[in-house]
Protein backbone atom coordinates (compact mmCIF):
# COMPACT_ATOMS: atom_id res chain seq x y z
CA UNK A 1 0.00 0.00 0.00
CA UNK A 2 2.82 2.65 -1.14
CA UNK A 3 1.30 3.91 -4.08
CA UNK A 4 1.77 7.43 -4.73
CA UNK A 5 -1.90 7.61 -4.92
CA UNK A 6 -2.60 6.02 -1.54
CA UNK A 7 -0.20 8.77 -0.27
CA UNK A 8 -2.52 11.05 -1.41
CA UNK A 9 -5.61 9.67 0.24
CA UNK A 10 -3.79 9.05 3.35
CA UNK A 11 -2.39 12.55 3.33
CA UNK A 12 -5.90 14.23 2.77
CA UNK A 13 -7.36 11.84 5.14
CA UNK A 14 -4.87 13.50 7.78
CA UNK A 15 -5.94 17.02 7.21
CA UNK A 16 -9.65 16.14 8.31
CA UNK A 17 -8.91 17.09 11.34
CA UNK A 18 -7.42 15.24 14.64
CA UNK A 19 -10.25 14.95 17.39
CA UNK A 20 -9.41 13.50 20.47
CA UNK A 21 -11.24 12.57 23.36
CA UNK A 22 -12.44 15.55 26.01
CA UNK A 23 -10.81 16.08 28.62
CA UNK A 24 -13.85 14.47 30.70
CA UNK A 25 -13.34 10.83 29.32
CA UNK A 26 -9.63 11.34 29.92
CA UNK A 27 -10.31 11.90 32.83
CA UNK A 28 -12.40 9.14 33.86
CA UNK A 29 -10.21 6.48 32.19
CA UNK A 30 -6.72 7.65 33.79
CA UNK A 31 -8.73 7.71 37.13
CA UNK A 32 -10.00 4.03 36.69
CA UNK A 33 -6.59 3.26 35.83
CA UNK A 34 -5.21 5.07 38.93
CA UNK A 35 -7.58 3.23 41.25
CA UNK A 36 -7.14 -0.18 39.66
CA UNK A 37 -3.12 0.09 39.86
CA UNK A 38 -3.78 1.37 43.68
CA UNK A 39 -6.12 -1.80 44.55
CA UNK A 40 -3.20 -4.69 43.47
CA UNK A 41 -5.80 -7.01 42.75
CA UNK A 42 -2.99 -9.93 42.26
CA UNK A 43 -2.57 -9.16 46.03
CA UNK A 44 -5.62 -9.22 47.67
CA UNK A 45 -7.59 -11.15 45.78
CA UNK A 46 -5.17 -14.08 46.85
CA UNK A 47 -5.45 -12.85 50.24
CA UNK A 48 -8.89 -13.08 51.04
CA UNK A 49 -9.36 -16.61 49.46
CA UNK A 50 -6.68 -17.92 51.57
CA UNK A 51 -7.64 -16.69 54.59
CA UNK A 52 -11.25 -18.09 53.73
CA UNK A 53 -9.36 -21.79 52.56
CA UNK A 54 -7.93 -21.21 56.05
CA UNK A 55 -10.68 -21.17 58.03
CA UNK A 56 -12.44 -24.23 55.86
CA UNK A 57 -9.47 -26.26 56.38
CA UNK A 58 -9.34 -25.27 59.94
CA UNK A 59 -12.88 -25.76 61.09
CA UNK A 60 -12.99 -29.22 58.82
CA UNK A 61 -10.11 -30.35 61.24
CA UNK A 62 -11.71 -29.46 64.48
CA UNK A 63 -14.91 -31.15 63.71
CA UNK A 64 -13.24 -34.16 62.20
CA UNK A 65 -11.19 -34.82 66.16
CA UNK A 66 -13.82 -33.94 67.48
CA UNK A 67 -16.26 -36.45 65.23
CA UNK A 68 -12.75 -39.30 66.22
CA UNK A 69 -12.82 -38.25 69.83
CA UNK A 70 -16.59 -39.07 70.72
CA UNK A 71 -16.07 -42.12 68.25
CA UNK A 72 -12.91 -43.41 70.70
CA UNK A 73 -14.97 -42.72 73.45
CA UNK A 74 -17.65 -44.75 72.66
CA UNK A 75 -15.58 -47.55 71.68
CA UNK A 76 -13.59 -47.76 74.84
CA UNK A 77 -14.70 -50.67 77.23
CA UNK A 78 -16.35 -49.56 79.73
CA UNK A 79 -14.84 -52.43 82.53
CA UNK A 80 -11.38 -54.64 82.12
CA UNK A 81 -13.91 -57.49 81.44
CA UNK A 82 -15.13 -55.62 78.52
CA UNK A 83 -11.83 -54.97 76.98
CA UNK A 84 -11.76 -58.09 75.22
CA UNK A 85 -14.82 -57.57 73.32
CA UNK A 86 -13.99 -54.36 72.27
CA UNK A 87 -10.28 -54.98 71.30
CA UNK A 88 -11.82 -56.26 67.32
CA UNK A 89 -14.28 -53.45 66.80
CA UNK A 90 -11.16 -51.26 67.95
CA UNK A 91 -9.30 -52.73 65.07
CA UNK A 92 -11.48 -52.04 62.28
CA UNK A 93 -10.94 -49.40 60.11
CA UNK A 94 -11.50 -45.83 61.10
CA UNK A 95 -14.81 -44.16 58.93
CA UNK A 96 -14.45 -42.88 55.47
CA UNK A 97 -11.24 -40.42 55.58
CA UNK A 98 -11.67 -36.87 55.61
CA UNK A 99 -11.24 -34.64 52.49
CA UNK A 100 -7.66 -34.11 52.61
CA UNK A 101 -6.94 -30.25 53.15
CA UNK A 102 -5.48 -30.11 49.93
CA UNK A 103 -8.38 -30.24 47.91
CA UNK A 104 -9.80 -27.22 50.35
CA UNK A 105 -7.20 -25.22 49.25
CA UNK A 106 -6.80 -26.15 46.00
CA UNK A 107 -10.81 -25.58 45.66
CA UNK A 108 -10.37 -21.98 47.32
CA UNK A 109 -9.00 -19.38 45.14
CA UNK A 110 -12.32 -20.03 43.25
CA UNK A 111 -13.73 -17.74 45.64
CA UNK A 112 -11.75 -15.09 44.89
CA UNK A 113 -12.58 -15.03 40.96
CA UNK A 114 -14.86 -12.92 39.25
CA UNK A 115 -17.94 -14.50 37.75
CA UNK A 116 -16.58 -14.32 33.90
CA UNK A 117 -13.66 -15.70 35.47
CA UNK A 118 -15.02 -18.94 36.33
CA UNK A 119 -15.81 -21.17 33.63
CA UNK A 120 -16.36 -25.18 34.03
CA UNK A 121 -12.95 -25.39 32.89
CA UNK A 122 -12.45 -28.55 31.18
CA UNK A 123 -9.51 -30.45 33.68
CA UNK A 124 -13.05 -31.45 35.46
CA UNK A 125 -14.11 -32.97 32.94
CA UNK A 126 -11.46 -34.77 30.27
CA UNK A 127 -10.59 -37.89 31.91
CA UNK A 128 -7.50 -38.80 30.60
CA UNK A 129 -6.10 -35.24 28.94
CA UNK A 130 -7.10 -33.66 32.16
CA UNK A 131 -4.00 -32.71 34.17
CA UNK A 132 -5.68 -33.00 37.56
CA UNK A 133 -9.45 -32.45 39.05
CA UNK A 134 -9.27 -28.70 40.91
CA UNK A 135 -6.24 -27.80 38.77
CA UNK A 136 -7.42 -25.34 36.39
CA UNK A 137 -6.90 -24.60 32.72
CA UNK A 138 -5.98 -21.52 31.46
CA UNK A 139 -7.79 -20.65 27.79
CA UNK A 140 -4.77 -21.20 26.02
CA UNK A 141 -4.73 -24.83 27.98
CA UNK A 142 -7.75 -25.60 27.07
CA UNK A 143 -7.04 -24.81 23.56
CA UNK A 144 -5.07 -27.29 23.53
CA UNK A 145 -6.27 -29.60 25.08
CA UNK A 146 -9.39 -29.43 22.57
CA UNK A 147 -6.32 -29.70 19.70
CA UNK A 148 -5.10 -33.04 21.53
CA UNK A 149 -9.17 -34.48 21.66
CA UNK A 150 -9.26 -33.34 17.83
CA UNK A 151 -6.28 -35.62 16.79
CA UNK A 152 -6.83 -38.28 18.96
CA UNK A 153 -10.53 -38.41 16.40
CA UNK A 154 -12.80 -37.78 19.88
CA UNK A 155 -14.73 -34.82 17.71
CA UNK A 156 -17.90 -35.24 19.65
CA UNK A 157 -16.09 -34.19 22.70
CA UNK A 158 -13.86 -31.77 21.13
CA UNK A 159 -16.98 -30.16 19.47
CA UNK A 160 -18.41 -30.01 22.65
CA UNK A 161 -15.56 -28.68 24.49
CA UNK A 162 -15.13 -26.24 21.58
CA UNK A 163 -18.94 -24.64 22.01
CA UNK A 164 -18.30 -24.66 26.13
CA UNK A 165 -15.12 -22.70 25.15
CA UNK A 166 -17.01 -20.35 22.94
CA UNK A 167 -19.74 -19.71 25.72
CA UNK A 168 -16.83 -19.12 28.45
CA UNK A 169 -14.76 -16.75 26.40
CA UNK A 170 -16.96 -14.89 23.91
CA UNK A 171 -14.16 -12.36 23.31
CA UNK A 172 -11.49 -14.55 22.75
CA UNK A 173 -10.16 -14.59 19.48
CA UNK A 174 -8.81 -17.97 18.54
CA UNK A 175 -5.39 -17.58 16.40
CA UNK A 176 -5.65 -19.19 13.38
CA UNK A 177 -3.08 -21.61 13.57
CA UNK A 178 -4.78 -22.93 16.87
CA UNK A 179 -8.20 -22.56 15.19
CA UNK A 180 -7.04 -25.01 12.34
CA UNK A 181 -6.50 -27.63 15.47
CA UNK A 182 -9.59 -26.79 17.13
CA UNK A 183 -12.17 -26.72 14.48
CA UNK A 184 -13.50 -29.45 12.88
CA UNK A 185 -11.86 -30.50 9.81
CA UNK B 1 15.73 5.40 25.39
CA UNK B 2 11.82 5.76 25.70
CA UNK B 3 10.01 2.70 27.24
CA UNK B 4 7.76 0.66 24.66
CA UNK B 5 4.05 0.10 24.93
CA UNK B 6 4.60 -3.23 25.80
CA UNK B 7 7.17 -2.24 28.54
CA UNK B 8 4.75 0.49 29.70
CA UNK B 9 1.38 -1.78 29.43
CA UNK B 10 3.48 -4.91 31.42
CA UNK B 11 4.76 -1.65 34.26
CA UNK B 12 0.90 -0.80 34.79
CA UNK B 13 -0.16 -4.75 35.02
CA UNK B 14 2.96 -4.65 37.86
CA UNK B 15 1.23 -1.78 39.67
CA UNK B 16 2.81 1.10 38.00
CA UNK B 17 -0.02 4.00 37.55
CA UNK B 18 2.11 6.43 35.03
CA UNK B 19 3.03 3.61 32.73
CA UNK B 20 -0.41 3.74 32.34
CA UNK B 21 -1.02 7.34 31.90
CA UNK B 22 1.75 7.15 28.99
CA UNK B 23 0.55 5.06 27.24
CA UNK B 24 -3.11 6.35 27.07
CA UNK B 25 -1.20 9.53 25.88
CA UNK B 26 0.26 7.52 23.18
CA UNK B 27 -2.82 5.86 21.55
CA UNK B 28 -5.78 7.89 23.06
CA UNK B 29 -5.72 10.81 19.76
CA UNK B 30 -5.86 7.62 17.57
CA UNK B 31 -7.90 4.84 18.84
CA UNK B 32 -10.99 7.81 19.66
CA UNK B 33 -10.64 8.55 16.04
CA UNK B 34 -11.01 5.26 14.72
CA UNK B 35 -14.30 4.49 17.10
CA UNK B 36 -15.26 7.43 16.12
CA UNK B 37 -15.35 7.58 12.28
CA UNK B 38 -16.18 3.82 12.56
CA UNK B 39 -19.12 4.08 14.78
CA UNK B 40 -20.08 8.05 13.62
CA UNK B 41 -21.97 8.73 16.63
CA UNK B 42 -20.11 10.38 19.26
CA UNK B 43 -21.78 9.40 21.87
CA UNK B 44 -22.02 5.63 21.20
CA UNK B 45 -18.12 6.32 20.19
CA UNK B 46 -16.81 8.13 23.08
CA UNK B 47 -18.77 4.93 25.42
CA UNK B 48 -17.02 2.39 23.25
CA UNK B 49 -13.79 4.25 23.58
CA UNK B 50 -13.93 3.97 27.49
CA UNK B 51 -15.32 0.52 27.43
CA UNK B 52 -11.80 -0.52 25.53
CA UNK B 53 -9.81 1.34 27.47
CA UNK B 54 -11.35 -0.21 30.59
CA UNK B 55 -11.01 -3.92 29.14
CA UNK B 56 -7.39 -3.46 29.10
CA UNK B 57 -7.34 -1.98 32.63
CA UNK B 58 -9.23 -4.76 33.22
CA UNK B 59 -7.57 -7.73 31.77
CA UNK B 60 -4.05 -6.25 32.63
CA UNK B 61 -2.78 -8.83 34.64
CA UNK B 62 -2.84 -11.43 31.87
CA UNK B 63 -1.66 -9.42 29.53
CA UNK B 64 1.58 -11.10 28.07
CA UNK B 65 3.53 -8.92 24.73
CA UNK B 66 3.18 -12.03 22.04
CA UNK B 67 2.35 -8.81 19.71
CA UNK B 68 2.59 -5.32 19.64
CA UNK B 69 0.79 -3.67 21.71
CA UNK B 70 -1.27 -1.91 19.17
CA UNK B 71 -2.29 -4.91 17.91
CA UNK B 72 -3.91 -5.88 20.95
CA UNK B 73 -5.33 -2.84 21.83
CA UNK B 74 -7.15 -2.55 18.41
CA UNK B 75 -7.86 -6.21 18.77
CA UNK B 76 -10.08 -4.96 21.63
CA UNK B 77 -11.14 -2.36 19.97
CA UNK B 78 -12.33 -4.86 16.84
CA UNK B 79 -14.10 -7.14 19.07
CA UNK B 80 -16.20 -4.34 20.98
CA UNK B 81 -17.07 -2.09 17.39
CA UNK B 82 -18.23 -6.70 16.35
CA UNK B 83 -20.36 -6.40 20.10
CA UNK B 84 -21.54 -3.01 18.63
CA UNK B 85 -22.44 -3.58 15.19
CA UNK B 86 -24.38 -7.02 15.80
CA UNK B 87 -26.34 -5.46 18.55
CA UNK B 88 -27.51 -3.60 15.82
CA UNK B 89 -28.47 -6.19 13.22
CA UNK B 90 -24.87 -5.53 11.58
CA UNK B 91 -22.38 -7.95 10.85
CA UNK B 92 -18.74 -5.87 10.20
CA UNK B 93 -17.09 -8.68 8.18
CA UNK B 94 -18.67 -8.82 4.71
CA UNK B 95 -18.58 -11.67 2.49
CA UNK B 96 -15.94 -10.90 -0.10
CA UNK B 97 -17.41 -10.55 -2.63
CA UNK B 98 -19.60 -7.76 -1.47
CA UNK B 99 -16.08 -5.87 -1.22
CA UNK B 100 -16.06 -6.51 -5.37
CA UNK B 101 -19.80 -5.80 -6.02
CA UNK B 102 -20.38 -2.94 -3.74
CA UNK B 103 -20.84 0.18 -5.70
CA UNK B 104 -19.18 3.26 -4.42
CA UNK B 105 -21.29 4.62 -2.15
CA UNK B 106 -20.55 8.11 -2.29
CA UNK B 107 -22.88 11.04 -2.29
CA UNK B 108 -23.33 13.09 -5.48
CA UNK B 109 -20.12 14.89 -6.26
CA UNK B 110 -20.79 18.63 -5.12
CA UNK B 111 -21.09 21.14 -8.11
CA UNK B 112 -17.59 22.40 -8.60
CA UNK B 113 -16.77 25.43 -7.00
CA UNK B 114 -17.42 28.53 -8.99
CA UNK B 115 -14.81 30.36 -7.37
CA UNK B 116 -11.27 29.50 -7.87
CA UNK B 117 -9.88 29.93 -4.55
CA UNK B 118 -7.82 27.17 -3.18
CA UNK B 119 -9.01 27.18 0.31
CA UNK B 120 -12.51 26.67 -0.55
CA UNK B 121 -11.63 23.73 -3.31
CA UNK B 122 -9.71 21.70 -0.25
CA UNK B 123 -12.42 22.35 2.35
CA UNK B 124 -15.12 20.53 -0.68
CA UNK B 125 -12.00 17.95 -1.24
CA UNK B 126 -12.40 17.40 2.56
CA UNK B 127 -15.86 16.87 2.84
CA UNK B 128 -16.13 14.85 -0.04
CA UNK B 129 -13.61 12.53 1.49
CA UNK B 130 -15.08 12.29 4.94
CA UNK B 131 -18.26 11.55 3.42
CA UNK B 132 -16.82 9.20 1.69
CA UNK B 133 -15.09 7.69 5.04
CA UNK B 134 -18.58 7.46 6.26
CA UNK B 135 -20.57 5.89 3.77
CA UNK B 136 -17.89 3.07 3.32
CA UNK B 137 -18.94 -1.03 4.46
CA UNK B 138 -17.91 -1.17 8.22
CA UNK B 139 -15.21 -3.92 7.06
CA UNK B 140 -13.64 -1.40 4.75
CA UNK B 141 -13.51 1.45 6.87
CA UNK B 142 -12.05 -0.44 9.88
CA UNK B 143 -9.31 -1.35 7.65
CA UNK B 144 -8.25 1.82 6.54
CA UNK B 145 -8.84 3.12 10.03
CA UNK B 146 -6.56 0.81 11.71
CA UNK B 147 -3.81 1.16 9.42
CA UNK B 148 -4.25 5.12 9.29
CA UNK B 149 -5.04 5.76 12.93
CA UNK B 150 -3.70 2.47 14.50
CA UNK B 151 -0.41 2.48 12.21
CA UNK B 152 -1.15 -1.41 11.92
CA UNK B 153 0.46 -3.14 8.94
CA UNK B 154 -1.81 -5.43 6.40
CA UNK B 155 -0.74 -8.78 8.78
CA UNK B 156 -1.27 -6.76 12.20
CA UNK B 157 -4.65 -5.68 10.98
CA UNK B 158 -5.18 -9.53 10.02
CA UNK B 159 -4.42 -10.38 13.24
CA UNK B 160 -6.79 -7.50 14.86
CA UNK B 161 -9.59 -8.36 13.10
CA UNK B 162 -9.30 -12.35 12.75
CA UNK B 163 -9.39 -12.15 8.77
CA UNK B 164 -6.56 -13.10 6.84
CA UNK B 165 -4.48 -10.75 4.90
CA UNK B 166 -5.49 -11.30 1.42
CA UNK B 167 -9.31 -10.51 2.36
CA UNK B 168 -7.55 -7.18 4.44
CA UNK B 169 -5.29 -6.43 1.33
CA UNK B 170 -8.98 -6.29 -0.59
CA UNK B 171 -10.78 -4.47 1.93
CA UNK B 172 -8.25 -1.68 1.84
CA UNK B 173 -7.87 -1.84 -1.95
CA UNK B 174 -11.68 -0.85 -2.26
CA UNK B 175 -11.88 1.46 0.59
CA UNK B 176 -8.87 3.45 -0.74
CA UNK B 177 -9.74 3.52 -4.29
CA UNK B 178 -13.70 4.94 -3.21
CA UNK B 179 -11.99 7.63 -0.79
CA UNK B 180 -9.72 8.27 -4.03
CA UNK B 181 -12.83 8.27 -6.37
CA UNK B 182 -14.14 10.73 -3.52
CA UNK B 183 -11.02 13.49 -3.83
CA UNK B 184 -11.38 13.10 -7.30
CA UNK B 185 -14.94 14.59 -7.22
Amino acid sequence: MAEPEDDKVAERYRALGREEPPPELDARILDAARRAAQSRPGRRRWMLPASIAAVIVLSVGVALQVQRERSDLMDQPATPAEAGKAAAPALKPSPAPAPPASDNVMRAPALERKPQDLPARPAARSGSLSAGRSVEASPEQWLTQIAELRRAGRDDEADRQLAEFRRRYPDYRIPQPIRQKVEPR
Amino acid sequence: MEATDEQLMLAYAAGDAAAFDKLYARHRGGLYRFVLRGIKERGVAEELFQEIWMRVIEVRLRYAPRARFTTWLYTIAHNRMVDHWRKRGLNIVPLERNDVDDPVPLEPAAEPAREPQRQAETNEQLERLFRALEALPPAQSEVFLMREEGGLSLEEIAAATGSNQEAVKSRLRYAVAKLRGALDG
